[in-house]
């Protein structure tokens, strides 16, 4: 819910002017945020900065294409997913990486917090996260982070909202059934 | 016990520092008035040519790779094919062509020995010839020889 509360209040129409303050306000909302999407996702830290970094810039460079202000969000971290596509491109040139899950969408649980962590398993939360594909992984971490709803997520990954249904289904299970193990 | 934001945040909490640079000089590069528009001079000539090429490497070919190797792959087959039969109808062609310039020669060593063996007032073979050739010794039919007939 504060999450939700501050995204009300973000300054977008100012930074749309061109009003530094205003974007001052939302690097600062969406620094640490956009910063742990990334590097959850590349796992290098001087390319998850430089990432973000571009990110700020093309957000600034085309704000004037952002059609509803209240999604400012999604719209940034749907720049900082592409970013990190081209990243993946470039250095796996893999596809298997991208590969579905599951073809049927589940029901999901109730948010983000029904995963909950002891302070002795967060190592091996980490650990465990990144064992699963990045396809998986995006879609529980834009979850975790940012509680997106499964449209936004559809979204900014550019996938039909019933994969990342399936996605975020699968790797919550995933994600316990790892965790029950250890 | 913590929810996998707190645990994820609480990590990457010493990267804040840095993260306050980047967001500094994003911020400098900001006009202090009007849009941002003062990012595009600095990348505009990057912009209209690598950026271009880059996005239509990965929005056109990247994504359908494999369909437009083997478009390659098919058209070099083609050029290969109509190489090679190029190749093979000009050997044909020059074959062909000393074949026919010995008949030339064949042809031409005859008509100069048959200019040779005929007499100087006969036309030669070269010459044109009228169709029906005149008769040694011209007389009406009724003062021919009289035909042998055998009983």
């Amino acid at each position: 819910m504060l999450v939700v509360a501050e995204r009300d209040q973000l300054p977008v129409p100012q930074a749309r002017a061109g009003d530094p303050a205003a974007w001052d306000v939302l690097f600062r909302r969406y620094q640490l945020p956009l910063y742990v999407y990334v590097f959850e996702l590349v796992h290098d830290e001087q390319t998850s900065l430089d990432l973000v970094q571009e990110t700020f810039i093309n957000a600034a460079r085309h704000i004037d294409g952002l059609r509803e202000d209240d999604k400012f969000g999604g719209w940034l971290f749907g720049i900082a997913h592409q970013k990190c596509i081209q990243r993946w491109r470039k250095q796996t040139r893999e596809e298997s990486a991208f590969e579905e899950v599951g073809a049927d969408p589940p029901e999901l649980g109730a948010g983000p917090d029904d995963l909950l962590i002891r302070e002795e398993q967060e190592e091996e939360f980490m650990g465990l996260l990144n064992q699963l594909p990045p396809p998986q992984r995006s879609v529980l971490l834009l979850h975790f982070v940012e509680d997106f709803s499964v449209e936004q997520i559809a979204q900014i990954t550019g996938v039909a909202p019933g994969t990342v249904k399936s996605r975020l289904h699968y790797g919550k299970r995933a994600l316990r059934k790892l965790m029950a193990e250890s | 016990m913590k929810t996998p934001r707190e645990a994820l945040f609480e990590r990457h909490r010493q990267v804040e520092p840095r993260l306050d640079a980047v967001r500094q000089k994003v911020l400098a590069a900001l006009p202090a008035s009007g849009s941002a528009d003062a990012l595009q001079p600095c990348r505009g000539e990057r912009w209209s040519i690598q950026t271009t090429l880059k996005k239509a490497w990965f929005e056109l070919i990247w994504p359908s790779r494999r369909a437009w190797a083997g478009m390659a792959a098919l058209w070099l087959a083609v050029l290969a094919v109509n190489l090679e039969m190029k190749a093979t109808s000009s050997r044909v062609l020059a074959g062909g062509s000393a074949a026919a310039q010995e008949i030339v020669q064949a042809v031409e060593q005859q008509r100069r020995l048959l200019a040779e063996l005929l007499p100087p007032g006969k036309p030669s073979a070269g010459e044109p010839r009228s169709v029906e050739a005149p008769r040694a010794n011209p007389r009406p039919r009724s003062e021919g020889p009289v035909p042998f007939k055998a009983c």
